[in-house]
């Protein structure tokens, strides 16, 4: 797809709603052509800013790509918008502001400014959370198919897990030289 | 009746039995209409487990909503997944009662081919114990 295909793609947006997968997915590469990502719809700019924060910090870019390039926050707006149910949406949005209460008492500023050693710091203490409710959920019930049930109530579980899932399913991930559907024998 | 309506055999659906027996009849010589309710499946239209990921809107992770209002229970099959969901009927248009205490999950297809189109490629070897398997927990007869 070159720049012209793409803005032709774009001028039909009224179609929009009766879209395809198919079409959805090459829109999605027209925008980053043309560099216009998709407008948020649930998370805005600061909470956007902080998700892009933590998944960098869990997926950071070094010589592949890192979380933010594979698309991760506009991912995690599509599941808060329309995906999650109010449960989940207000825990999700409530974590991530905890995020930031945590990273201003701990260190005196927003979770965005802080440093890399404060963010580990961050993210540690809430894999910790995140591990002690993950024992409690595998002990109180059972999953699917008998497997063990999923801290799925956890802000953290939650957003480790988008960002994973966004990341190992992103176009950008899969032409990673490194990246390997099959690796040689 | 003209010689265009006048079969040796009328199979019923063409899900995995229905085309196993329209083969064998027709290996065996027979002149055979096999009758199908749902729509036809292309192929190289229709088949879509070879998409990418990114191509399809929730990444794998199912269209959950439309799901939930749409084909509860077929979505409890596994295979129900956010490409092969359209191979499984809508709930909502296919509505069916249970006895109380006696849960049945009526998982179907609706299309040329049937579930057929969605089994999941393994076969396993039946023993004598399996096809008598219902009676032994009180359902139907053998």
């Amino acid at each position: 797809m070159d720049r012209r295909e793409a803005l032709q793609l774009l001028m039909g947006g009224a179609a929009l709603q009766f879209a395809s997968p198919k079409l959805l997915a090459s829109l999605r590469t027209a925008r980053v052509l043309l560099d216009t990502p998709a407008p948020l719809r649930s998370l805005n700019p600061q909470q956007n800013a902080t998700v892009m924060a933590i998944a960098e910090t869990i997926l950071p870019k070094t010589d592949t790509v890192g979380a933010t390039e594979a698309g991760t926050s506009q991912f995690v707006d599509l599941i808060l918008t329309e995906w999650y149910n109010e449960n989940e949406r207000a825990i999700f949005l409530n974590g991530l502001a905890d995020v930031d209460a945590r990273t201003q008492s701990a260190f005196g500023k927003k979770f965005v400014d802080s440093s890399s050693d404060q963010r580990g710091k961050i993210l540690t203490d809430l894999g910790e959370q995140m591990t002690k409710d993950a024992l409690a959920a595998r002990d109180s019930s059972h999953g699917y198919r008998g497997a063990s049930a999923k801290p799925d109530k956890n802000f953290y579980y939650m957003l480790r897990n988008l960002t994973l899932t966004a990341y190992y399913t992103s176009e950008v991930v899969s032409q990673q030289p490194a990246f390997q559907v099959s690796p040689d024998r | 009746m003209s010689e265009e309506t006048n079969f040796d055999a009328i199979v019923v659906g063409s899900g995995m039995t229905g085309g196993w027996a329209a083969k064998e009849l027709t290996e065996k010589g027979l002149k055979v209409l096999v009758l199908e309710a749902g729509r036809p499946t292309v192929p190289e239209k229709d088949y879509v487990e070879h998409v990418p990921p990114w191509e399809v809107k929730f990444h794998g992770m199912r269209d959950r909503r439309k799901l939930q209002e749409d084909q509860p229970i077929q979505s409890l099959c596994y295979a129900c997944d956010e490409w092969s969901a359209k191979f499984f009927v809508s709930d909502k248009e296919n509505p069916y009662t249970i006895e109380s205490g006696k849960p049945f999950r009526w998982i179907r297809g609706r299309q040329v081919g049937g579930r057929s189109i969605v089994w999941g490629r393994q076969t396993y070897r039946w023993s004598d114990l399996d096809f008598e398997a219902n009676l032994r927990d009180g359902i139907a007869i053998d």
